[in-house]
């Protein structure tokens, strides 16, 4: 299994902060190259609308998946998908940031940063960002193992519980570029 | 008079023709060679074309793979075999197995031997390729992902955020790289913008907002020319739940 760092304000791998959106296409190309050597490298990219000067640019790449921000010509937030996690660990803090439960992950970045997230509910926010060390972590949908006590949510969610237990990790690291 | 699976544009684009020829180069018979899925079986068929005679053998076998993610993941842990003999028009082999997974494709080998002369086929190519969908929407906590994700057609955080029930909303079961490209996934401001919606009770305009986004992605594997089209019958279940 292959490690990946993530270089805070830097990038991830092959991907840097501040790159344009062909050097990416390069590096994006490179890095599934590298980390899955056979099969089909053909590369697809998807372009979001621009909402408030950002535009994301979704690449897919030989079951890989990538979601990296632009401003105008330049990089500025790089996010690695947690289908990486078959071939490689990406390494956050030392810790595995796809193997490690978000409860656990998120206590050990608020050592080294303030946090924001966007529920009511520590445990049960979907986003979370780390301005000082330009982190963020997202996932679909949010899941902590206090819920299986919740006689309400099981009731509502016990034909999908498998499901949900997959929302006990994150499904996008990214990386950010300093303000 | 169409053979199975030809359309009126004269292509035939999953099966294979297997013409046998006798040592005067005389065409003695052909018969057409395809597969056959449906919502509960897959099926190997041998259509005549031109014979006065049985085909004598059939064998072979096939694999049945389902989609979990990005990833194709045998369902069976290796091939089945099957054989038949003595061959007239329908079915060499059907396997019923109703479908479930978000896709699911067969793959196909059989070796014809008529005449005293063999040849082998597959269906092992894109052109050819037998797969099925099994794509749904319907209340996220009733749902299974089934290999797939489910996607909330009106985002999760916007409904919570609005004091909607994000368990009993309407999603999609899509398959995992067409999720990856709808708007919500992965960004914020996306999602800001349904809540804002949300919050002004601008329904309609969300709504509109989400089906916009659906026709905006390409659809991951090329097929449809966009999410839209792949999704059409879900989202508007979504659209009138």
């Amino acid at each position: 299994m292959k490690h990946i760092n993530i270089d805070l304000h830097v990038g991830i791998g092959l991907l840097k902060l501040g790159m344009n959106p062909e050097q990416m296409k390069a590096a994006v190309l490179q890095q599934c190259k590298e980390l899955v050597p056979t099969g089909n490298h053909r590369l697809a990219i998807s372009e979001d609308r621009e909402i408030n000067g950002i535009q994301y640019r979704r690449y897919f790449c030989n079951h890989l998946f990538f979601l990296i921000a632009f401003k105008g010509d330049s990089a500025v937030e790089i996010g690695f998908n947690k289908l990486i996690k078959d071939t490689a660990v990406i390494s956050l803090y030392g810790m595995d940031a796809f193997a490690t439960p978000a409860e656990q992950l998120i206590l050990a970045l608020k050592e080294f940063s303030s946090c924001r997230y966007d529920s009511d509910d520590e445990l049960l926010s979907t986003e979370y960002e780390f301005d000082e060390i330009g982190i963020r972590l997202w996932r679909q949908d949010a899941f902590h193992p206090k819920l299986l006590l919740d006689e309400d949510y099981m009731n509502m969610m016990y034909r999908v519980i498998d499901d949900m237990r997959e929302f006990l990790y994150f499904d996008i690291v990214a990386v950010r570029s300093k303000d | 008079m169409l053979l199975p699976n030809e359309s009126y544009s004269e292509i035939i684009d999953n099966g294979t023709m297997a013409v046998t020829i006798n040592p005067l180069g005389t065409i003695v018979d052909i018969w057409w060679v395809y597969g056959e899925i449906s919502d509960t079986s897959f099926c190997v068929k041998v259509a005549l074309v031109d014979a006065d005679n049985t085909l004598d053998v059939a064998r072979g076998s096939y694999t049945h793979y389902r989609l979990s993610n990005s990833r194709w993941v045998n369902v069976n842990s290796g091939s089945i075999n099957f054989s038949c003999s003595n061959i007239t028009n329908g079915p060499i082999y059907t396997w019923h197995a109703d479908k479930y997974w978000v896709k699911e494709k067969f793959e196909y080998e059989v070796t014809i031997t008529d005449n005293g002369t063999s040849q082998k086929f597959t269906n092992k190519d894109e052109k050819t390729e037998l797969s099925r969908y099994n794509f749904e929407a319907n209340a996220y906590n009733k749902m299974e992902a089934n290999g797939g994700q489910r996607h909330h057609f009106i985002p999760a955080k916007s409904l919570s955020t609005n004091g909607f029930n994000t368990g009993s909303a309407y999603c999609i079961r899509m398959m995992t790289d067409d999720h990856y490209n709808t708007g919500s996934y992965g960004s914020a401001q996306h999602v800001s913008t349904i809540t804002t919606l949300l919050s002004k009770r601008a329904y309609h305009d969300a709504i509109q907002h989400e089906v916009d986004d659906f026709k905006s992605q390409d659809d991951s594997e090329g097929i449809y020319r966009n999410l839209q089209e792949k999704y059409y019958y879900e989202m508007i279940d979504c659209i009138y739940y």
